[in-house]
């Protein structure tokens, strides 16, 4: 008889172990749903003396490519560095571009230089990183 | 301001004055798409050959804007014609439903309007755009092989795949036997590209039969790459949710 019930309680703690693997899958699941949401905080546009540029990463396989459209960049005047992972950088225009000559709500800013930091996918090694710029385009390479 | 209001579906198609075409006439859709080539394509064009604003498109279902220009109320699509050409042209980035909406609706529009054909300018993005001196323009039509267009200098695109409002503007123009072309001229994805909207504007000006000059806009490239940095930001982000990164893929179908 209680061998019976020893099975009994067995199959019982199976079942129970079995239940509680699931409902974990299930939430696992759920929340793995919700962090794929796309992101909703709004970006507004910043303008000050200092811009944001946009840019973009590719991935070659052997290497990681950065893109940077720098348009009226001043010659020369590109500085980058590296912080573990982050890339920094910094252009000057080749002259301050006023805003109010578009719009007067941003009468007084002028812009004189583009900055960002950028993440990247992997840590750089200076001596395995290439740059050069093209119209005001500029590219770093970055072999892995 | 207002002359006359046509609703086609879910858009209020609104005139400010009364205006008409003569033959033959052209239309052109220049949306937010890959290097912008189609927004600073279609502004320059309307600038440039002094088209006049006679409308615009408005909806419940486009989010609650209202575009000021010069101190006048406009609509967030607005419509500029000549005689032979119009332009219908939009800053807005807009989500794929509103797209298959509205893009019936234009066609419907430009066949009421009495618009002989449809064309749609915009960029396809080229992998080492950074290093191509010549860009070519491609072609896609709803009629096929087009000898006008390939003497413009536009070859026809034979492979890949078209993703965004232009894609629909072929689909829907199709389906209705309008004729339509849309012009891709390689270009930057993600940054604005007025080096290769010149190129478009080129062959578009050949095809029409208008005489262009793309010389101020060359001449003004930095600038415009510059202001147009918020509005590339904000289109690059409808990118991903379209699946435009498929455009890039070399075709499998042999």
């Amino acid at each position: 008889m209680s061998n019976a019930f020893d099975e009994f309680f067995e199959r019982l703690e199976k079942r129970i172990k079995m239940l509680e693997r699931e409902i974990r899958k299930s939430f696992e699941e759920m929340f793995r749903g919700f962090a794929s949401f796309p992101e909703t905080k709004m970006r507004v546009p910043e303008y000050s003396e200092t811009i944001e540029p946009l840019y973009t990463i590719r991935d070659l396989g052997d290497r990681i490519v950065v893109y940077i459209d720098l348009p009226y960049l001043a010659e020369g005047s590109v500085d980058i560095r590296f912080e573990g992972r982050v890339m920094h950088i910094s252009a000057k225009l080749r002259e301050s571009i006023k805003l109010d000559n578009w719009s007067r709500r941003y009468r007084g800013i002028e812009v004189h230089e583009y900055r960002a930091s950028i993440e990247l996918p992997i840590e750089p090694k200076p001596e395995k990183t290439k740059i050069r710029s093209r119209k005001g385009i500029v590219e770093i390479t970055i072999y892995k | 301001m207002l002359h006359n209001e046509e609703w086609i579906g879910n858009f209020r198609f609104i005139e400010y004055k009364e205006w008409n075409l003569e033959k033959p006439s052209t239309l052109v859709i220049g949306f937010p798409d890959t290097g912008l080539v189609g927004v600073i394509g279609t502004s320059y064009l309307a600038n440039k050959l002094g088209l006049e604003e006679v409308g615009g498109i408005d909806s419940p279902y486009l989010p609650p804007i209202a575009v000021i220009h010069k101190g006048v109320l406009r609509t967030p699509i607005r419509i500029f014609s000549s005689n032979r050409i119009g332009v219908i042209y939009t800053e807005l980035t807009l989500g794929a439903d509103i797209i298959t909406a509205l893009i019936p609706a234009i066609i419907d529009y430009a066949r009421i309007k009495r618009f002989e054909q449809i064309i749609g300018l915009t960029g396809i993005a080229k992998p080492n755009r950074l290093d191509a001196s010549e860009l070519i323009t491609y072609y896609v039509s709803t009629i096929g092989k087009t000898e006008i267009v390939e003497k413009a200098g536009a070859r026809m695109l034979e492979n890949g795949v078209l993703i965004g409002p232009y894609a629909l503007l072929l689909k829907e123009a199709a389906r209705r036997r309008v004729p339509a072309f849309v012009l891709l001229t390689e270009s930057f994805l993600e940054f604005p590209d007025p080096e290769a909207t010149a190129a478009g504007l080129t062959t578009l000006s050949r095809i029409v039969g208008i005489e262009l000059d793309v010389g101020e806009l060359l001449q003004q490239a930095e600038i415009i790459r510059f202001k147009a940095r918020d509005l590339m930001r904000r289109a690059t982000q409808s990118f991903s949710q379209m699946g435009k990164d498929l455009e890039y893929s070399v075709p499998l179908h042999m």
